[in-house]
C-alpha cells in the first residue's frame, strides 16, 4: 500500500461490478478499492481485461452490473488518460492535439511549448508535426503528454511504454514520476509488473478476477 | 438535477467545440464542406436543362368518343415541346415573381390528391391563394382563358419565335367546346424554367445529404482513432453529450451551408428570398435534424469509414432515386412510396420547391412537417439505442 496506508480517504470503489462484451463476460470484481495515493500496476496477459478495467475505474465504459462509487468531486478533476493505442487526431499537429485536449478539459490552450513534464522527451522539435506523420514510439510520448498538458490529479496509463524504445520508455518513466507526488491516483497498465515506475500495488487480472499481489511494490 | 443538465450542456459545448475547431483547422475539411456543395449548386445551371417556354404536358388517355377529342387536343400541342414534371405537391410555380407582378393567373392539376380538380393560383389578391378551378370557371374554357391572357402578354420576340400557329392554339382549343383532359399541367414559362427547378432542388439535396455525411463517420473515427475513450476520459463528457455536441456540430455546419447557398440561389439563379422564410426555415432544421441523427446512429452501429462511405454513397444513391428528387413518385408502387418516407428529402423537396417559385405550400407544409417530426422521433430513439450498443462495447 502507499505511504497513507489502509485509512487513507477511499476515491473510487467497485462493488460486484460486472463488464461483458457481448456475451463474453471479461470482468467480474466483487470489491476493489482505490485510495488517496495510490500508485497501481495493472498487468495480465494480453485479453485479460487490464484496459478494460482501467476504463471503468475512470468512468469511461459503462458496466452491465455492480455499482461505482466516486469520491465527491473527483469526477470533475482532470482524469489524464492514454489509451492503448492512438489517443490524438491524425491529421492535426501535435500543438493543436494539445490545444484541443486543453480545451476539452475547459482549460484556455495556453503556452504550447512543453511543459517541464516533458522535458527529455524530445518533442519539442515535433509539436507542428501532423501527429500521424511521427513514429510510432513519438506518437506514444505525444499522446503521453497530451494527458500531462491538462494537468492532471489522476493518471491512468494504458500500457504507456509499448512500442517505445529503451530510451524513450526510460524519459517516460522520468516524466511521470517527476509528476507522482501531484497526483491522487496513478494507474498503469502493462504486462508485467517491473516495467511500471513508481507503483505501490501489484494488481494481477486473470480470468476476469483481479488479484492483489502483496508486497509488489516496485 | 439542474447541475447534471449544466454538466451536460458543457459537455455537449465542448465536444461541439472540438468538432467545429478540427473542421475550421483544416483546410480541405472547409473545401469539402463548404466550397465545392457551393461550387456545385452554382455551375448546375449551366446543365442543358433549359425548357422551352409553353410548358404542357398531357397524359392519360380517354376512351370512347372523348378520344378524338383528346387526339385533336394533342395534335394541336403538337408543336408545344412538353416537359415531364408533375411533382404532386408541386402547387404552383413563380420563381422570379412575375405572376404576381403581371397579375396572370397559373392554372395546375393537383390530380391524385384526393380530388380530381383543378386548383388556381392567382395573384389577383394581396397573397397568392389556392381554390378550386370548379369554383371559379368549368372545365377547360377556363384553363385556356388562363393560358391565352398569359401567351398574349409574353414579348413580341418570344412570341415571334413561336410562330403564330402557337400563339392562338388557345383559341383553337377553345372552340372545341368543354373538354377535360386526364391531366394538364400548364405553368407559367419562366416558373417552369428547369435549370430554377434543378438549382432548387439541388440545394435542398444537399442540405439533405450533408448532415449524413459529416454524421456517418464522426463516431467511428472516434473509435478508430481511440479519442472516443480521451472524449470520455474528460470531466463532465459522457456518451450522451458526445452525441448531442456532434449532433450540433453537424446542425451547425449544415446551417451555415444554407445560407451560403441562398445566396448563391439568389446571386446566381436570380431567386428571391419570399415571405415564408422562417416557415421554411422550421421545415428545413427537423429535416436537417432527421438526417443528422439517422448518421449519427449509422456511425454507432458501423464498425470501419469504409463501410461509412459504402452508406454514405447508398444513402445518396436512395434519396436521390426515392424521394421524388430525380424521378416522380407518383406513378410509383405502394412499395416505392412507403420506403420514400423514410428519407427527410422527400416531405421537404416539393414543399421547398414551392416555396422557392413563390407558391404556397398550403396544407402540404403541415404534412411535411408532421412526416419530419415523426422521423426525428423515430430516428432519435434509434440513435440513442445505438448510443448504448457503441458504449456497451467501449
Amino acid at each position: 500500500m502507499n505511504a497513507s496506508g489502509d485509512s487513507a480517504r477511499e476515491l473510487i470503489r467497485l462493488t460486484g461490478v460486472k463488464k461483458s462484451y457481448g456475451r463474453q463476460l471479461i470482468l467480474d470484481i466483487p470489491e476493489f478499492v482505490v485510495r488517496q495515493g495510490d500508485r497501481i500496476a495493472v498487468v495480465g496477459s494480453n485479453g485479460s481485461g487490464k484496459s478494460t478495467l482501467l476504463r471503468i475505474l475512470g468512468g469511461i465504459a459503462p458496466i452491465q452490473e455492480g455499482a461505482i462509487r466516486w469520491d465527491d468531486g473527483l469526477q470533475e478533476e482532470a482524469l489524464g488518460y492514454v489509451p492503448q493505442g492512438g489517443g490524438l487526431y491524425g491529421e492535426l499537429s501535435v500543438r493543436e492535439n494539445f490545444e484541443l485536449r486543453r480545451r476539452l478539459y475547459g482549460l484556455p490552450p495556453g503556452e504550447q511549448a512543453p511543459t517541464p513534464f516533458m522535458a527529455g522527451l524530445g518533442l519539442a522539435p515535433l509539436m507542428d508535426k501532423p501527429y500521424s506523420e511521427l513514429s510510432g514510439g513519438f506518437q506514444r510520448v505525444a499522446v503521453l503528454a497530451s494527458a500531462l498538458a491538462v494537468n492532471p490529479t489522476w493518471l491512468f496509463l494504458d500500457e504507456p511504454f509499448a512500442g517505445v524504445d529503451e530510451a524513450k520508455a526510460e524519459a517516460v518513466s522520468k516524466a511521470v514520476k517527476r509528476l507522482t507526488d501531484q497526483l491522487r491516483i496513478l494507474v498503469i497498465t502493462a504486462q508485467l509488473p517491473d516495467s511500471v515506475p513508481g507503483a505501490d500495488r501489484v494488481v494481477e487480472v486473470v480470468d476476469g478476477r483481479l488479484q492483489e499481489r502483496v508486497g509488489g511494490g516496485m | 438535477m439542474i447541475s447534471r443538465l449544466r454538466a451536460w450542456m458543457k459537455g455537449t459545448l465542448r465536444v461541439f467545440r472540438q468538432d467545429l475547431i478540427q473542421l475550421l483547422e483544416g483546410f480541405y475539411g472547409l473545401i469539402l464542406v463548404f466550397l465545392l456543395p457551393t461550387l456545385l449548386l452554382g455551375v448546375v445551371g449551366q446543365l442543358s436543362v433549359q425548357a422551352p417556354p409553353y410548358q404542357i404536358r398531357v397524359s392519360g388517355t380517354p376512351a370512347g368518343e372523348e378520344r378524338v377529342v383528346y387526339d385533336k387536343f394533342v395534335a394541336l400541342l403538337g408543336d408545344i415541346s412538353t416537359v415531364e414534371f408533375h411533382a404532386r405537391d408541386q402547387l404552383a410555380l413563380d420563381p422570379l415573381n412575375e405572376l404576381r407582378e403581371d397579375e396572370l393567373d397559373l392554372l395546375i392539376n393537383l390530380e391524385g390528391k384526393g380530388s380530381r380538380g383543378w386548383v388556381l393560383y392567382t395573384a389577383a389578391d394581396s397573397r397568392p391563394k389556392l381554390a378550386s378551378v370548379r369554383q371559379l370557371a368549368t372545365g377547360l374554357e377556363r384553363a385556356l382563358r388562363v393560358i391565352q391572357t398569359w401567351a398574349d402578354s409574353l414579348d413580341p420576340n418570344r412570341a415571334e419565335n413561336l410562330g403564330q400557329e402557337t400563339i392562338q392554339w388557345g383559341t383553337e382549343l377553345g372552340a372545341l367546346g368543354s373538354f377535360t383532359p386526364r391531366q394538364l399541367l400548364a405553368y407559367h414559362p419562366a416558373a417552369m424554367d428547369r435549370t430554377i427547378d434543378l438549382a432548387a432542388g439541388t440545394l435542398i439535396l444537399i442540405i439533405c445529404f450533408l448532415p449524413f455525411v459529416l454524421a456517418a463517420p464522426s463516431f467511428i473515427r472516434e473509435r478508430e482513432a481511440h479519442t472516443l475513450e480521451v472524449l470520455l476520459a474528460a470531466p463532465g463528457i459522457g456518451g450522451r453529450s458526445v452525441l448531442t455536441g456532434k449532433g450540433l456540430y453537424v446542425v451547425a455546419v449544415t446551417m451555415t451551408e444554407l445560407l451560403l447557398l441562398m445566396v448563391v440561389i439568389q446571386s446566381v439563379y436570380g431567386i428571391q428570398i419570399k415571405p415564408g422564410f422562417l416557415g421554411i426555415i422550421g421545415l428545413i432544421v427537423p429535416a436537417i435534424l432527421a438526417t443528422t441523427l439517422l448518421g449519427l446512429a449509422v456511425s454507432m452501429l458501423l464498425r470501419t469509414q469504409a463501410q461509412v462511405g459504402m452508406a454514405s454513397a447508398l444513402y445518396f444513391l436512395a434519396i436521390t432515386l426515392l424521394t421524388g428528387f430525380l424521378l416522380p413518385l407518383d406513378a410509383s408502387s405502394g412499395l416505392i412510396r412507403g420506403l420514400s418516407q423514410i428519407f427527410p428529402l422527400t416531405p421537404v423537396l416539393p414543399v421547398f420547391k414551392a416555396w422557392t417559385f413563390g407558391a404556397d405550400p398550403g396544407s402540404a407544409y403541415g404534412s411535411a412537417l408532421g412526416l419530419l417530426l415523426a422521423q426525428c422521433v423515430v430516428y432519435g430513439v434509434v440513435t440513442l439505442g445505438a448510443l448504448r450498443h457503441a458504449m456497451s462495447r467501449i
